[in-house]
């Protein structure tokens, strides 16, 4: 009996062993199926293992006539997921420009393009919260330049999402291929004090909007109890209104230039009053009234250093005003400490060229970096240039953090991103190498090694007054 | 008799029977001939018998025109271009003949009657005349935007003796007229810049010219393949209503048949049966016939494109001023499979050499300016033109500007593309040949050779060198240009 029971054992077993590696050997392209992931990610990359298994196995003989997968994977680096824990000697697999795993233990499909990044820092694409002269025209797969220096070098600064006006577009160097993200990112709003009949009119709409709709809930309550209930007039719902109307629902994001605390302010009074999302762009004296636009459920695109121009600037601090006024380094993090979503920028928003360590695109995480200065931790600082950026625009289920399912949007740099001597090796655009130090003249003689002591970060908020001692 | 021969020194014993054989069937031959055409010279016959003498004499017997004298250049030099690879490129001590502005024959030594005009130029050399495939000189700056198929730049075009008389002066023998303008401005006129006035057209009308962006293109091919649409939609609508009508027809044949028999109550039943009986017996006879929608005749060209129309000519010429133009264009072309050529403007800084790889996959013809440049924000210099040839893509070029001084400086830039490692007869050839070929007009222009039309240029000396001046130019076979000594 005993025995018996022991050889339907083995049986078993032999069955259970078998079949998966049949199934492997059917196709070989696709992904081992006893594959053990990492712990934060498990759950996820099991799913999507299986998921995958199934649909080369539907999709097998229709795959034969189309490209074979594009499999890339950087391996061995520090990746920062941006949403999960930081995993030492990671290896993030993509899989036709989408992140199909990451875990210290995923097995590599046997032609796969391998970027090394051991010793290195891996980050999710960079997202630049407003950006200009990277893309041209209104649809950016019409008329951009994708091998143009800007994009290059924006490239070089670890961006791979950039925004334009309202659309949001990858960098993708040399293609248009899955370039374009969203056209319709917000619905922009002017509510500003130096255009009061501008004021009043959008007031005035907003309040149309918001009778209207109330009318419309009182009349589908009312249907049911009298059938002959009159629905309240539609025909004048056009154009603006129709945006308000999505604003009110809650189905678009407002966007607006503010920068002066009453315009803030007011801003916020509106968005709070008729419930909508907004974003503002600027929040120069945000940091005021940062509990106000916490409450009001605002995000914000901010410059840490604000761009002074030339000559004297409007937000220097005025002490002729009995009230606090002006920048300060410290916007982002009061702002983000009230519970405001915020965005860093630069203060140049195109890539320049007349100096290094400036304030434009290329230098997006140099600029949270300085919103670290300001009193920003380093996480929330790297998060203002990745998943909240994204999640400003609403294209975080895309961009914005490395996650299973997201596009394989991943920069490999040589250090901590907020170092201001760390370069960017590498930068992966929809799975492809879009950037490469090495192959472009930019910065290729700067360490041309790429390995260098990573400094060790201790100076960092709140920092140490004191001197260190001396031994 | 004269004799002429370039290898005088062969022992003339080992061939003396057979060349004496060539000779006295020559002249029988030819006499004959000319006896029969009327013509007033007396052949020349081969000097060395290893030539197949015969067939010449047999090819040289029946000119078009037998009055036409014969026109015989002798030249240092003379630049062939064939397109035959095996045949000579360049023919040291050679000479043309021509008859009727047209190549007889090309070679070291030729027989040609005696009364042939004979042009001296053996200090010189000869070479096909350059060709310039897009250019607006001397033709006025006007502009329009849009598509404009139907139109072409004959219609502007006025008689001005002097137009070309830059040309000439740089060897240009022919233009390819462009219409200005955004879009699709319309289509090209191929010409020669002199030379009797009823054969000045070579082709007309050409090509059609593109200059605009993606969307231009995309929107232009949209609407083109709606006129298609549009007409394969009315014809679908056409064979319905046949259908209908005999399906019509056939019932009212039934009815009518089944109503023969009763045919005894008429008061009511007659006015009913008129209908169908009409019916059906106009409809058989005279079946509408299908009358298509018209197509706008701005897209007409491009329908034909679409449709893939055997038009001499047709195809779309696209002006590419960086990569990222080319990735666009590529984009569209590939879900529109039209005729098409990329004119690259390589200037001192261009990209080009980003899309080399996706570019020469296919190995097409590609038209460029004779440039060295350098790579974007670098000191290094590359030779582009050189590149797209090496990687297989027949290279034509064009002067690097749309003016006179860049008409001037066509061959000086060539030399140093050649200077810069471009082999010398893919220079030659991209200067003559292959535009020719990419203009659809090889067959009549390009390289000397038998048959093709005697458009050449006499130069003082090698074509590449700088030092080179342009001593005349020939069209039609007859020398329309001389350019003055300088003092």
């Amino acid at each position: 009996m005993m025995r018996t029971t022991g050889l339907l054992l083995i049986l078993c077993l032999a069955v259970a062993i078998v079949t998966p590696v049949s199934a492997q050997e059917s196709q070989p392209a696709s992904r081992p199926a006893t594959q053990p992931a990492s712990q934060p990610t498990s759950g996820p990359t099991t799913t999507a293992a299986t998921t995958t298994s199934t649909a080369t196995t539907t999709s097998s003989q229709a795959a034969e006539e189309e490209e074979p997968d594009r499999y890339l994977a950087v391996i061995g680096g520090r990746v920062h997921t941006m949403t999960g824990p930081v995993l030492d000697g990671a290896t993030v697999l993509t899989k036709n420009g989408v992140i199909e795993a990451i875990g210290t233990d995923v097995q590599l499909p046997p032609e796969c393009e391998i970027v090394d990044a051991s010793g290195r820092f891996v980050y999710p694409g960079l997202v630049a919260a407003n950006s200009t002269g990277v893309f041209a025209g209104s649809d950016p797969r019409d008329r951009t330049n994708m091998f143009s220096l800007p994009m290059t070098v924006a490239l070089a600064g670890g961006i791979t999402t950039a925004r334009t006006g309202a659309t949001a577009a990858k960098l993708t160097y040399g293609t248009t291929e899955d370039m374009l993200i969203e056209r319709d990112l917000f619905i922009t709003l002017r509510y500003r004090r130096s255009s009061p009949l501008q004021r009043a009119e959008l007031r005035a709409d907003f309040e149309r909007v918001r009778d209207y709709l109330r009318d419309m809930k009182k009349y589908e309550q009312e249907k049911e109890r009298d059938e002959d209930a009159e629905e309240p007039d539609a025909e004048w719902l056009k154009g603006k209104y129709e945006q308000y109307k999505k604003l009110i629902e809650g189905s678009a994001v407002a966007y607006a230039d503010a920068s002066s605390l009453q315009d803030l302010v007011d801003y916020a009074k509106l968005s709070q009053q008729f419930g909508f999302k907004l974003i503002v762009n600027g929040a120069v004296e945000g940091w005021i009234v940062a509990d106000e636009l916490g409450r009001a459920n605002i995000g914000a695109i901010v410059s840490p250093r604000v761009n002074t121009g030339f000559g004297a600037s409007q937000w220097e601090p005025d002490e002729r005003y009995n009230r606090p006024n002006g920048w300060t380094i410290e916007n982002a993090a009061r702002l983000h400490n009230h519970g405001v979503v915020v965005a860093v920028i630069p203060g140049q928003t195109s890539v320049t060229f007349w100096g290094l360590a400036g304030r434009d695109l290329l230098h997006l995480a140099m600029e949270a970096a300085f919103a670290v200065r300001g009193g920003l931790s380093n996480e929330a600082a790297l998060r203002a240039i990745t998943i909240d950026a994204a999640r400003l625009m609403g294209i975080d289920d895309r961009v914005g953090s490395l996650e299973v399912g997201k596009d394989a949007d991943i920069v490999v740099a040589d250090g901590d991103l907020l170092h201001y001597m760390t370069q960017v090796h590498y930068t992966i655009v929809n799975g492809r190498v879009a950037y490469d130090k090495s192959e472009e003249t930019l910065f290729a003689h700067i360490r041309p090694d790429g390995r260098w002591e990573v400094p060790e970060f201790d100076d960092q908020w709140p920092r140490r007054l004191e001197w260190p001692e001396e031994d | 008799m004269i004799r002429f021969s370039s290898r005088r020194n062969r022992p003339i014993e080992r061939t003396r029977l057979t060349l004496l054989c060539a000779a006295l069937l020559m002249i029988a031959a030819g006499g004959v001939v000319f006896d029969v055409g009327g013509a007033r010279g007396v052949m020349s016959s081969a000097a060395y018998a290893d030539e197949p003498a015969n067939e010449s004499v047999a090819r040289t017997a029946e000119p078009d025109d037998p009055y036409e004298p014969f026109v015989v250049i002798r030249a240092k030099k003379v630049i062939t271009n064939a397109a035959d690879e095996d045949a000579d490129q360049e023919i040291d001590n050679g000479m043309v003949v021509i008859a009727n502005g047209k190549i007889h024959s090309v070679g070291r030594s030729l027989e040609y009657p005696l009364n042939a005009k004979v042009i001296d130029a053996t200090d010189d050399v000869v070479m096909p005349g350059l060709i310039s495939p897009v250019t607006r000189i001397g033709l006025p700056r006007y502009s329009r935007g849009g598509v404009h198929g139907d139109l072409c730049v004959v219609d502007e075009l006025y008689p001005d003796p002097e137009r070309f008389e830059p040309l000439l002066d740089a060897g240009f023998t022919t233009v390819g007229y462009v219409p200005d303008g955004d879009g699709f401005p319309g289509r090209a006129h191929i010409m020669r810049t002199a030379g009797p006035e009823d054969q000045q057209t070579l082709l007309s009308p050409a090509y059609l010219y593109f200059t605009g962006d993606k969307s231009d293109l995309r929107e232009a091919l949209k609407r083109a393949k709606q006129e298609i649409e549009k007409v394969e939609k009315a014809r679908a609508e056409h064979e319905k209503k046949l259908a209908e009508l005999a399906k019509k027809a056939e019932q009212a044949k039934q009815e009518a048949e089944e109503k023969k028999p009763e045919e005894g109550d008429k008061d009511g039943a007659e006015k009913k049966d008129e209908k169908p009986t009409t019916q059906s017996t106009t409809q058989p006879t005279s079946q509408p016939a299908f009358e298509p929608p018209k197509i706008d005749p701005a897209l007409q060209p491009l329908v034909d494109l679409l449709q893939e129309k055997d038009a001499p000519g047709l195809k779309i010429l696209i002006q590419t001023e960086s990569a990222a133009d080319y990735v666009h264009f590529a984009e569209v072309l590939a879900e529109y499979d039209v005729a098409h050529r990329f004119v690259l403007d390589n200037d001192w800084q261009s990209d080009f050499e980003y899309v080399l790889e996706r570019f020469a996959e296919d190995e097409p013809p590609v038209l460029m300016q004779p440039v060295v440049s350098r790579v974007p924000y670098s000191a290094e210099r590359i030779n582009l033109p050189r590149m797209f040839a090496d990687a297989g893509c027949e290279l034509s070029l064009r002067p690097w500007r749309d003016s006179t001084r860049a008409h001037h400086q066509y061959r000086g830039r060539v030399a140093e593309l050649v200077r810069a490692g471009l082999p010398r007869e893919t220079a030659l050839k991209a200067m003559t040949l292959l535009p020719a070929r990419l203009l659809d007009i090889d067959d009549q222009i390009g390289s000397i050779a038998e048959g093709k039309r005697a458009d050449l240029v006499i130069l003082s000396g090698d074509p590449l060198d700088p030092t080179t001046r342009v001593r005349s130019v020939m069209i039609a076979g007859e020398i329309v240009h001389r350019v003055e000594e300088p003092e």
